[in-house]
């Protein structure tokens, strides 16, 4: 159980420290930690200070949270998993948020963008080009998503009175609830839904609006779009699949494998990699699509409004004039959702419930 | 078709807009029969008010250059093949020419120099669909 801990603590918290190491080379270099800058101050020694603060924030905080999961991983192990986890999340998100102050500081006091040409551009017509669903990914997923549950019903009246619903960190059962319909296949249950809800962000993002950056040159800006719909749409399709394998192994564990966890553990490695795998392909892939276009100085047309008031802590945007839903995230891929429009609004009350949901389920079936 | 509208400026923005549409026209990037964005979809783009793009739509459905319905959105219905303005907009227009040139020239710019930049921006203008066109009129 120790050995479990440590390893899924040390784990998880490494995959949430690098990713906060990696979120930087995930935006655009005119948005340093989410700041907007001018071109001719991207190298600016106030922008190279603050990333290198934040790099080593990120360090320490991760490394502290390492060695809270070997302290915990011997005492408590469950608290080994979610403290250093908790504590990687909030001190990326606290360094983030600090070392992008002095910056903004040095980008006030020097007046950064006075006398800079600023212009909002956008395509006044419909560009046609169709942003596709990868398809065929989902079609995987749904077909192992209904061979599961097919097999979960052939096996459903062979099934103990009771069936396993939570395991320790061990992959032992710690808490049973009634066999029905919905307990026996509450893993796959679960899948379909998360499924359904993927595909249709999916769907729904081949309509969300493209944003054309002013600094791009005329001809690089669909290109700059495609490929953040391409690389968005790949990673939400191959994170599908790959939590469809996630419940499919608990399905089956929950079905064929009353004493412990059997397919789960290593179908969980193989997400973790799998997350990770994607998320490099995916750089790769958006480098890939743009290789050659670099943004060339003289075809810059002019710079972005600094709009850094509409972005609370780089983090979240808040913009009550924009009519938009869903925006292009300021750093990372895909989209983040505007907090100041109602859709908005609507949405994030919708996924806050539906984390609740996730978390209050298990304590219900308990 | 990309335009570009300057936020600090203090020409209101639904203006530019506008002003970058009728340009886009007389340059020949955009051609009678081609569609726009709806109202929302460009104001989704830009991450401006819905109320300024209507507005910006609104003057060049006014000015005859764009025309709106349910069925097809907002279309380009003139461009510089439709043939001859009438002439109440003729004489409406060379009013406002007037003016501006009138500004330059009491600026101290002499009129043979106004008007010689007046005809390098009216050049600027001609596109081959316009210069080869045939008088038609819009349907």
């Amino acid at each position: 159980m120790t050995w479990s801990a440590l390893a899924l603590g040390a784990g998880t918290t490494l995959l949430v420290g690098g990713s906060f190491l990696l979120t930087p080379a995930l935006a655009r270099p005119t948005l340093p930690l989410g700041v907007s800058v001018p071109a001719d101050r991207v190298e600016d020694p106030a922008v190279g200070r603050a990333l290198r603060t934040y790099r080593s924030a990120v360090l320490v905080v991760t490394a502290v949270a390492l060695a809270l999961t070997g302290a915990l991983a011997a005492v408590a192990p469950p608290a080994a998993v979610a403290v250093p986890v908790l504590i990687a999340t909030a001190g990326g998100i606290a360094a983030f948020v600090q070392a992008r102050r002095p910056l903004m500081a040095a980008k006030a006091s020097e007046a950064w963008f006075a006398g800079k040409a600023v212009r909002m551009s956008a395509a006044v017509t419909a560009t046609h080009e169709d942003v596709r669903v990868p398809v065929g990914w989902y079609l995987a997923s749904v077909v192992l998503l209904a061979g599961t549950t097919l097999v979960g019903a052939l096996r459903y009246d062979d099934l103990p009175g009771r069936v396993p619903v939570h395991w320790d960190l061990a992959g032992s059962p710690d808490s049973y609830a009634d066999t029905t319909w919905w307990t026996a296949l509450a893993a796959v249950w679960i899948g379909w839904a998360a499924l359904a809800l993927v595909a249709a962000l999916a769907f729904a993002a081949t309509r969300f609006p493209v944003r054309v950056h002013p600094g791009d040159p005329v001809e690089l800006a669909p290109r700059r779009a495609r490929a953040q719909q391409d690389v968005a749409q790949w990673v939400l399709a191959t994170t599908a699949l790959a939590t469809t394998a996630l419940v499919c192994a608990l399905g089956l564990d929950t079905w064929f494998s009353p004493e412990g966890l059997r397919w789960s553990v290593p179908a969980l490695v193989l997400f973790v990699v799998a997350v990770i795998g994607c998320t490099v392909e995916a750089v790769r892939r958006y480098r890939r699509e743009l290789a050659g276009a670099d943004l060339p100085t003289a075809d810059r047309r002019a710079e972005a409004p600094d709009d850094d008031r509409f972005w609370p802590g780089g983090l979240v945007y808040v913009n009550r004039q924009d009519p938009s839903v869903w925006v292009p995230k300021r750093v990372g891929i895909g989209w983040t959702i505007n907090l100041g429009s109602p859709g908005g609004i609507a949405v994030a009350v919708g996924l806050l419930a539906l984390v609740g949901l996730g978390i209050a389920a298990p304590l219900v079936l308990g | 078709m990309l335009i570009d509208v300057d936020p600090l400026s203090p020409v209101p923005i639904y203006q530019q807009i506008r002003e970058r549409v009728i340009e886009a026209i007389a340059s020949g990037r955009l051609v009678r029969g081609q569609s726009l964005h709806s109202v929302r979809a460009l104001a989704k783009a830009f991450g401006i008010n819905v109320a300024t793009v209507a507005k910006a739509y609104d003057g060049l459905r006014q000015d005859g250059l764009i025309a709106t319905t349910s069925k097809s959105g907002s279309v380009v219905v003139r461009d510089p093949t439709s043939g001859p303005p009438d002439p109440a907009f003729v004489a409406d227009w060379s009013a406002r020419a007037r003016t501006l040139l009138a500004e330059a020239v009491a600026r101290g710019l002499p009129s043979s120099e106004a008007a010689e930049i007046c005809g390098r921006l009216a050049a600027s203008f001609t596109t081959p669909a316009a210069a080869g066109s045939t008088s038609e009129e819009t349907p």
